[in-house]
C-alpha cells in the first residue's frame, strides 16, 4: 500500500461524507494524486516516491483556474502530518491559497511549542513571545525564525494592476 | 515535438536550466512531464494530472484542460479546449468525457 493509498484510508474512515478521488501515473515511481471534496471544500494533494505529501485547499468561491499548474501550498512530510493538517483544514473549512498565517499559527501546525523554538532561537521563551505578539518584525529575525522551524523565508510583492508578483530578494 | 519545442524555446529565452522540481517555482515553463502521464484506455489519449486540473492531450494533438470535478453551479469542465489536426476535439475522441472524467 502506498502512503498515498493510506492517506486515503485515514481520510476515508475520518470523513465518511467526504468524496474521495485518487489517481495514479502510469509510471509505478510517477505521482500519485488525491483529492479530497468535503463541505465546499478541496483539497488536493500530490506525492511521488522519495518526495514529500505537497498539498493545496480551495474554498468553494475559488475560481476555476485557481491552482492550474501551480506548485503546492504546502508541504507535509509524513502520511500523519499530511493527514492532520488536510483534517485540520476541512475542519475550518480553509484555503491555503492566497491564506496569510501568523508566526503562531505556523508554530502551531508543525507541531512546535514556544519553548522549543527559543530553545532553537537561543532566546529566552519570553522574548521569542513578544516577537510573535509584534506587529512589525525585522526580516532578518523572521527569517531566523522561519529557518528554526525547518523552513526558508521568501518574501513576495504583489501587483494587482499587472498581475505582476515578484519575489524580493535582500543582499 | 511539442515537448521538444517548448524546451528548445524555455532553453533559448529562459536562462534557466531544465531542471523540473516540484518544490520550486521558477520562470521557466516546462512540457507535460512523464511522470505525471496516465493512458485512457481504449483510446489514443494521454491524462495529464496536476493539482486540480487534467490536461488531456490526443493522438491528433487535441487538448483540453478541465477540472477535476465538475463545476456545481453547470458551468463548462472545460476550462481550454483546442481540437487536433484533423479537426477532432477531445469530446470527438472519446465521448465518454463529456459525463465524466477518466
Amino acid at each position: 500500500m502506498s502512503p498515498v493509498d493510506e492517506l486515503k484510508q485515514k481520510l476515508t474512515s475520518c470523513f465518511p461524507d467526504a468524496e474521495i478521488e485518487m489517481r495514479k501515473a502510469d509510471d509505478p515511481n510517477g505521482f500519485q494524486f488525491l483529492n479530497v471534496y468535503a463541505g465546499t471544500l478541496e483539497v488536493a494533494v500530490e506525492w511521488k516516491p522519495n518526495m514529500h505529501f505537497g498539498l493545496s485547499s480551495f474554498c468553494g468561491d475559488s475560481s476555476a483556474l485557481d491552482g492550474l499548474f501551480d506548485t503546492p501550498s504546502e508541504w507535509c512530510s509524513t502520511t500523519e502530518a499530511t493527514f492532520h493538517r488536510i483534517a485540520s483544514l476541512i475542519y475550518d473549512q480553509k484555503s491555503t491559497i492566497h491564506q496569510a498565517s501568523k508566526i503562531s499559527e505556523i508554530r502551531h501546525d508543525r507541531g512546535m511549542s514556544q519553548e522549543h523554538l527559543s530553545e532553537q532561537l537561543n532566546v529566552k521563551q519570553a522574548t521569542y513571545s513578544k516577537l510573535e505578539r509584534r506587529g512589525d518584525v525585522k526580516v532578518s529575525s523572521l527569517r531566523k525564525v522561519i529557518e528554526a522551524m525547518g523552513g526558508r523565508l521568501r518574501i513576495q510583492a504583489f501587483f494587482p494592476d499587472t498581475q505582476d508578483v515578484r519575489e524580493i530578494s535582500f543582499e | 515535438m511539442l515537448c521538444e519545442t517548448l524546451d528548445q524555446v524555455e532553453d533559448e529565452l529562459s536562462g534557466l536550466p531544465n531542471k523540473p522540481e516540484p518544490s520550486m517555482t521558477l520562470d521557466r515553463m516546462f512540457p507535460p512531464q512523464a511522470d505525471r502521464i496516465s493512458t485512457v484506455e481504449g483510446y489514443d489519449l494521454k491524462r495529464l494530472d496536476s493539482l486540480r486540473h487534467i490536461t488531456y492531450i490526443a493522438g491528433n494533438g487535441a487538448m483540453e484542460i478541465r477540472l477535476k470535478r465538475r463545476p456545481k453551479d453547470g458551468s463548462d469542465v472545460a476550462q481550454f479546449s483546442k481540437p487536433g489536426a484533423d479537426g477532432r476535439s477531445i469530446s470527438d475522441i472519446c465521448p465518454k468525457l463529456a459525463a465524466k472524467n477518466l
